[in-house]
């Protein structure tokens, strides 16, 4: 008796047995199944692939006719179809649901899962993506696809292959494809927004890349318009810098020699930087070769040229100091348009030129403008510069000022004309040390040598 | 730069405080054009408290004299600093600018 017992419990505990290693066996051949669904969707990172393998994938685990996972616009919380399995893949592509319409919608809006076993009696089956794709849904299952608390689809099957209609068991696996199916799509939406990016950097780099193109021909036209830095011309030695603070500015120089013994100077400033300053210095400058030629005294020079740029309702002016030099005798005729009173070194120091203040040019077109006459002693200089000097700022918001500019051309006084211009610079850069430029400059030395 | 404005028997008083220059102009030229829009022909600008005009800044004050002239208005400018009215020397702007030290004779003058 004992022995029949403990054949029936030896039986026993061999089928428990068996069925225990059965439920462990089909619990790993379902893990190592999911594994592998993980392996498959996260072989690719590309929309239109992954989306393929996570339709075909879940056809092919589901036993299902058909599949489609659909993702919610993150923008505006619609619904959208990218590519759908089965043999009209190319009729679903086009369709939009909008937030929480039909199924899906709902199962997107709800984060819960769906399972409908008949759909020809169940009321929640919209027929507005069957009618589209003509195939008849008999039985369907849906589930969310989350990640980090978003939905970022719903992953369909349609109609299971054979006699049965899916089941909780299904749903239940569906339900377990869907997460790696979420870190798959995740990953391709992190890809997308990074490829976006780099477009964007790409186009922007692009624009600003022209546009430094374009400023960089602006600023090769607008020094051609330049004489050079240096001329010698009879007993006069001239040297002149420009340094705008972009990449094109609103400070101008000129020089030309005018028949055999004149010398035309000039030096001036735009009431604005960059691109707007230099194209109306840019027309200055022709005003001022143009007029140059004509005989007309620096006044006249100025009058005629303010008469030809004033408008009634333009703001847009520049100071201006325009002179001429007899090479032969040092005498200078000069008239200033509103601008930085000029200098004038001699071994005895520093003095300011005595100039008769007038508006700059390109105010009020009706102005008389007067000349100024004095005389440039042997080995005098007159130094024209423009307020980006005086005002060059430093990191402490101090100005170079007229001070340090005088007391920095005392010791440089009997300099040559590119000695002392370059020694400025340099010293206005010192100054400044790495706090940006703010405003143009302009410098231009000329030294009467004598006889 | 900060800019605040006061109207009394049609006279608007302009208060402009700070640096005026290529960064702040803008701000200064609307202002000044909303004023002119809406009216406005009298005006006095308060410079007590302006540290530093550039040429972008001398800009705005040409727009303000010529705008105003165009409709037959005055323009007064007082309390300007060594540093500010140094500006409107060099420039020659002093000479098409009507300015004064104190803020009654400046009123009285546009009234």
């Amino acid at each position: 008796m004992a022995f029949v017992i403990s054949f029936w419990v030896a039986l026993a505990v061999l089928l428990l047995a068996a069925g225990m290693l059965r439920i462990v066996r089909k619990e790993q051949h379902r893990t190592t199944k999911l594994f592998n669904i993980g392996l498959q969707l996260n072989a690719t990172i590309k929309r239109k692939d992954l989306l393929g393998i996570i339709m075909e994938t879940a056809s092919r685990e589901m036993s299902a006719e058909g599949s489609s996972i659909i993702l919610v616009d993150q923008k505006t919380g619609e619904l959208y179809f990218e590519v759908a399995t089965g043999d009209k893949t190319d009729e679903v592509k086009e369709i939009r649901l909008k937030a929480g319409e039909g199924i899906a919608g709902w199962v997107a809006g709800s984060g819960q899962s769906v399972l409908i076993a008949d759909a020809a009696n169940d009321s929640r089956w919209s027929n507005k993506v069957a009618l589209k794709v003509k195939i008849p849904t008999r039985n369907m299952l849906c589930v969310p696809v989350r990640s980090g608390g978003k939905t970022l689809g719903v992953l369909q099957v349609i109609n299971k292959r054979g006699r049965s209609a899916f089941n909780k068991l299904d749903l239940r696996l569906l339900e377990m494809i869907a997460s790696p199916t979420a870190i798959a799509l995740e990953n391709m939406l992190l890809y997308e927004a990074l490829e976006q990016s780099i477009e964007n950097l790409r186009v922007t780099t692009a624009a600003k890349e022209r546009m430094e193109s374009e400023l960089k021909i602006a600023r090769d036209i607008q020094m051609s318009f330049l004489p050079g830095e240096s001329l010698r011309s009879g007993k006069a030695d001239l040297h002149a810098r420009l340094i705008p603070a972009r990449e094109v500015g609103g400070d101008f120089y000129h020089f030309m020699e005018i028949g055999e013994d004149k010398l035309l100077i000039c030096l001036g400033d735009v009431s604005d930087k960059g691109m707007p300053a230099a194209l109306f210095m840019s027309g200055l400058m022709i005003w001022i070769r143009a007029k140059a030629t004509t005989g007309l005294s620096p006044a006249a020079i100025l009058m005629a040229i303010n008469r030809e740029i004033s408008t009634e309702e333009s703001t847009m002016f520049a100071t201006i100091f325009l002179a001429i030099l007899d090479t032969r005798t040092g005498a200078i005729t000069y008239c200033d348009g509103g601008h930085c009173t000029p200098l004038i070194l001699s071994a005895g120091g520093v003095r300011e030129l005595e100039t008769t203040k007038h508006l700059p040019v390109g105010i009020f077109g009706d102005l008389r403008y007067e000349d100024n006459e004095d005389t440039l002693a042997e080995g005098e200089t007159l130094l024209l510069y423009t307020d980006g000097i005086t005002e060059a700022e430093n990191g402490r918001g101090e100005w170079f000022s007229m001070e340090r500019l005088r007391e920095e051309l005392g010791f440089h006084a009997s300099r040559s004309p590119i000695e002392l211009t370059e020694s400025l610079v340099n010293a206005v850069a010192r100054f400044a040390e790495k706090h940006p430029q703010s405003d143009d400059i302009a410098i231009m030395a000329l030294q009467y040598a004598g006889s | 730069m900060n800019v605040t404005v006061d109207t009394q028997n049609q006279i608007r008083t302009v208060r402009i405080s700070g640096r005026l220059d290529g960064t702040t102009m803008q701000e200064l030229e609307e202002r000044f054009l909303r004023l002119a829009d809406e009216g406005g022909s009298r005006f006095v600008f308060d410079l007590s408290l302006l540290d530093y005009i550039s040429s972008a800044g001398l800009r705005v004050m040409l727009l303000a004299v010529k705008k105003t002239k165009a409709v037959g208005g005055k323009l007064a400018l007082f309390g300007l600093n060594d540093n500010v009215n140094e500006i409107f020397r060099i420039s020659g702007f002093s000479t098409i600018f009507s300015l004064f030290s104190a803020e009654e004779e400046a009123l009285a003058f546009v009234s």
